[in-house]
């Protein structure tokens, strides 16, 4: 018995041995599947042994292919996210048993000819089936296609490359727009995301709808989720899009640790407080996300902390992923997928809360709601409401108009009693103060680009601004509507639309209604423009009506630039001058009359659109000097004159007839008289002529009273002579003024008549004078000779002078010059007024003097 | 969830017995049969699904994914 033991024992071993090697391959193949697609190639080779071979070999293939990518991809997760496949074989013989309705058989083929078409068919109709097939159905087809492609080129990519030529091949049989979500969800599979974000979180949502009654909504839901992602997974760096899905049934935040400032300045705060408010939130899932190796270490770091001291799960073992970027470059992706534990979360806020009490630090929060006196604030995971008073070192009246959802704030803790859980937090004087970012932006010259968001009315309907927005200014700004034009007519709603994108700057903050206010940044002022340097009297130009009353029109030659039109220049017919008949908005064709830059008034006029002969005569004359005749003296007001070609008459005001006192005018003007005048006005009313008579003599007069000493003595040559006055002509520094010397001026001894005015002043004789008196209102100047010649100096007894003997009275003669005055008894013979005399000094009190010598 | 999922499969060489016996092998042959999604004729080398239907009526779709996605589209498998 031992014998044949001992000798049939080493034929045993070699048997079990046997035995145990196909047995360990099994249990092998079973545990991986990777060992199964070995298997399936052996097997392959085998084929020529038969039909069985050949069969095995395409099973092993098939689930070894799919099963063993899906295996490796569930390990990453508490529980598995995929299923695998198992082929269950219809045969002749059992296909009673197998065959079920509508429950599809997939051809499946060993012959090379078919193999590969049959088999990414295979993979493909199992993706679509099998793999996150509850949620898929509320995607829209090139969505869920996209997925499915996108999965089935995972699996044939990993393990069997050689039908990732069929697949190329027939992806260009797929509708256009599946093609397009394809391309355009490589790139998040090449980053990563699309096996670690997006089809766990299809799976859970599927898992969470299937216990649901169906809704309409799981196709926005499932739609919008969809291109979240892509637009999360696609996003530039720097580039901002949103971190956060939100719908009814999911709600999945992120955080991304990307900035190396952000690390390095506000440290893990930074990103910790947007765990707790998604936690607070109820977010279902919170991925944390990063990039590069430092990525990597900071994200484990947060991770870290949340896992540990803020109470969050880890759902996803293998975080690290290695990506490939376009370029070729391997680099890392970390990607957790973390679930808020809320129980966990309270208990570890208030410890936290504690420890930054004691160390009077501030802490990081969430604006989680604005209410007008209040927000609502997200502190570790737990709500706090703060009032106004505590927001801010300025007066906030509106917190809604100061804060908005998710700005972060850096709180201090005020009073803390952790055994009653009551906590007060100020927000006051903090880095997060709004007054810090109300007097930077103040501080600074920035544009802003806003976006029109309402035209803001009063209790009238009157328009007060634009209410306009800006993420870096938070709130609404204002823009009073004279900020945003300069005309007072301009209809907000025809210059802006709602949503509009304008450039403002901000001129100051105004706390009562927590607002900035700004100004439009290129408004032109309507008076500095090209329009108005452009324009000139006598231009013709298209206005709009804007206002309308009894005496004149208000339009604007464009935004802002008014025009005016007075009644009596909308016709020469003066019953057709009627300001009712145009309506606001009216277009209407002027002519620009006068531009005063200094009163920044423009006139315009209709009528003169259409010359008179009047005024084409005042056009082609205006300021010249013309010869003019005498029709008619109008006693008090003026003369009326004839002119050249004029078959109107034209008209002289009494004040336009001398620079100063010029006395009855009606003595020194006969009809038929012709005389020289200055064409200085058209009288649009009228349409009348004005002439000027003072004019045509230069009066420099406020230049001349620049440079001038009042109580020197002024040298001046007599011009002609007045009722009462004489005009003298003054020059000092080439600068000349028209003034004149009243009668009772001219002398101290002789009431000097106007017909002894040749002698005494005799005309273009220069003459010395003191100023009596300027009245710069109407630019007039008086002199005085008699104050001159008060103090002029007498001659010596026995010196002989040579005067103009100039009058006579019953008793006395008279004699003048220059520099004296005198009388002497009437003389013995007869002297002509005019004429020279040599006269002797008698007496220097009474000024008498005796005539020694005449020229008659 | 149940981790796996049973994929009914016909392999290439079974498929004329298979046929045979479900009395499809002669309409196939004589170009009786359509793809149900894109219409072309079916034969039996570009069978890629066949779905039992009612009275033992059988609907085939043909071997381009394009055919295969949209089947799937419309219907999924039952799971076990």
């Amino acid at each position: 018995m031992n014998e044949l033991i001992k000798a049939i024992l080493p034929y045993l071993g070699i048997g079990l041995g046997i035995g145990i090697a196909i047995v360990c391959i099994y249990i092998f193949g079973q545990i991986y599947p990777t060992v199964k697609i070995i298997i399936s190639d052996i097997a392959r080779f085998f084929g020529w042994a038969g039909k069985n071979v050949r069969k095995y070999s395409i099973e092993q293939e098939y689930q070894g292919t799919i099963n063993s990518i899906i295996q490796d991809y569930n390990k990453n997760f508490e529980s598995p996210i995929l299923p695998n496949c198992k082929i269950k074989w219809v045969t002749t013989e059992n296909q009673q048993n197998i065959l079920k309705k509508n429950e599809a058989i997939i051809c499946l083929s060993f012959d090379k000819k078919d193999h590969n078409l049959n088999f990414y068919n295979a993979t493909l109709n199992f993706v679509q089936t099998a793999l996150i097939a509850k949620a898929k159905d509320y995607l829209n087809k090139p969505y869920s296609k996209a997925i499915d492609l996108l999965t089935t080129h995972i699996i044939l990519r990993n393990n069997r490359k050689e039908v990732l030529t069929t697949f190329r091949k027939k992806l260009n049989d797929f509708d256009d727009d599946t093609k397009q979500e394809f391309a355009d969800l490589v790139p998040t599979n090449d980053k990563g995301l699309f096996l670690n974000m997006l089809l766990p979180e299809f799976h859970y949502y599927g898992e969470l709808i299937d216990s649901l009654p169906p809704n309409p909504e799981f196709n926005s839901e499932a739609n919008g989720l969809f291109q979240w992602f892509k637009e999360l997974a696609m996003r530039e760096i720097d580039e901002k899009t949103n971190l956060k899905y939100i719908s009814k049934n999911i709600k999945i935040g992120v955080i991304l640790v990307g900035k190396d400032e952000t690390w390095e300045n506000k440290g893990i705060i930074a990103y910790t407080k947007w765990a707790d408010y998604y936690a607070t939130n109820n977010f279902s899932s919170v991925y944390v996300l990063a990039r590069g190796r430092s990525g990597e270490e900071r994200a484990n770091e947060l991770v870290r902390v949340l896992n540990q001291i803020k109470g969050f799960d880890i759902l996803n073992k293998n975080p690290r992923i290695k990506c490939v970027s376009t370029e070729g470059r391997e680099y890392i992706v970390t990607c957790y997928s973390l679930r808020p534990n809320k129980a966990a979360i309270a208990n570890l806020a208030w410890e936290e809360l504690k420890k930054y009490y004691d160390e009077h630090n501030t802490v990081p929060a969430i604006v989680d709601y604005v209410h007008k006196n209040s927000i609502v604030v997200n502190v570790f995971g737990l709500k706090f409401e703060l009032s106004n008073n505590e927001l801010s070192e300025i007066k906030i009246t509106d917190a809604q108009k100061v804060f908005k959802t998710e700005d972060e704030l850096f709180l201090n803790i005020i009073e803390f009693d952790s055994d009653n859980e009551h906590i007060v937090f100020s927000n006051k004087g903090t880095d997060s103060d709004p007054k810090h970012y109300i007097d930077a932006i103040l501080d600074n010259t920035k544009i802003y680009s806003c976006v029109v968001e309402k035209i803001q009315t009063d209790q009238q309907g009157l328009q007060k601004g634009l209410l306009v927005s800006n993420d870096e200014l938070k709130r609404y700004a204002f823009i009073p509507k004279s900020k945003t034009t300069y005309s007072r007519f301009l209809d907000l709603n025809k210059k802006f639309t709602l949503k509009q994108t304008i450039d403002i700057r901000i001129d100051k903050y105004d706390s009562s209604s927590s607002r900035f206010i700004g100004r439009l940044n290129d408004i032109v002022n309507p008076w500095e423009s090209d329009t108005i340097n452009k324009l000139n009297s006598n231009d013709s130009v298209n206005v709009l009506v804007k206002q309308i009353n009894e005496f004149f029109i208000i339009c604007e030659i464009e935004e802002g630039l008014e025009c005016c039109l007075s009644k009596n220049e909308i016709s020469w017919e003066k019953d057709e001058c009627i300001t009712s008949k145009f309506k606001v908005d009216d277009k209407v064709q002027v002519k620009i009359i006068d531009i005063d830059f200094g009163r920044k008034k423009i006139d315009v006029s209709i009528k003169r659109l259409t010359k008179t002969p009047e005024l084409d005569y005042f056009e082609t004359n205006y300021n010249r000097l013309v010869e003019v005749e005498v029709t008619k003296v109008v006693p008090e007001k003026g003369i009326a004159i004839k002119y050249p070609d004029g078959t109107n008459t034209g008209f002289i005001h009494w004040f336009e007839i001398g620079w100063g006192s010029v006395g009855k005018f009606e003595t020194l003007f006969n009809k038929g008289d012709k005389l020289n005048a200055i064409l200085y006005e058209f009288d649009t009313e009228r349409n009348s002529l004005k002439f000027s008579i003072k004019r045509q003599y230069k009066h420099q007069f406020k230049e001349w009273l620049d440079v001038i000493d009042e109580n020197e003595v002024f040298r001046g040559k007599v011009i002609k002579y007045f009722e009462n006055s004489v005009q003298i002509e003054l020059t000092q520094k080439n600068l000349i003024v028209q003034a004149f010397v009243l009668r009772k001026d001219i002398s101290n001894l002789a009431f000097v008549e106007q017909s002894d005015l040749q002698y005494y002043l005799p005309i273009n004789e220069y003459f010395s004078f003191y100023i009596s008196e300027i009245n710069e209102t109407i630019q007039t100047i008086s002199l005085t000779r008699a104050e001159y010649l008060k103090q002029a100096e007498l001659p010596k007894f026995g010196q002989s002078i040579t005067v103009k003997y100039v009058k006579e009275n019953h008793s006395k003669g008279y004699f003048y010059s220059d520099e004296i005055e005198g009388w002497t008894n009437l003389p013995d013979n007869n002297i002509s007024f005019g004429t020279d005399v040599e006269v002797l000094l008698i007496s220097s009190t009474t000024r008498e003097f005796t005539i020694v010598e005449s020229n008659t | 969830m149940d981790n796996k999922i049973k994929v009914p499969a016909v392999y290439k060489e079974d498929l004329q017995r298979l046929l045979q016996s479900l009395n499809e092998l002669e309409p196939i042959n004589n170009g009786e049969r359509i793809c149900i999604i894109c219409s072309k004729t079916i034969s039996v080398d570009n069978i890629q699904l066949i779905i039992p239907r009612q009275n033992q009526k059988l609907d085939f779709v043909c071997d381009n994914p394009v055919c295969v996605e949209e089947y799937n589209q419309k219907k999924g498998v039952s799971y076990e």
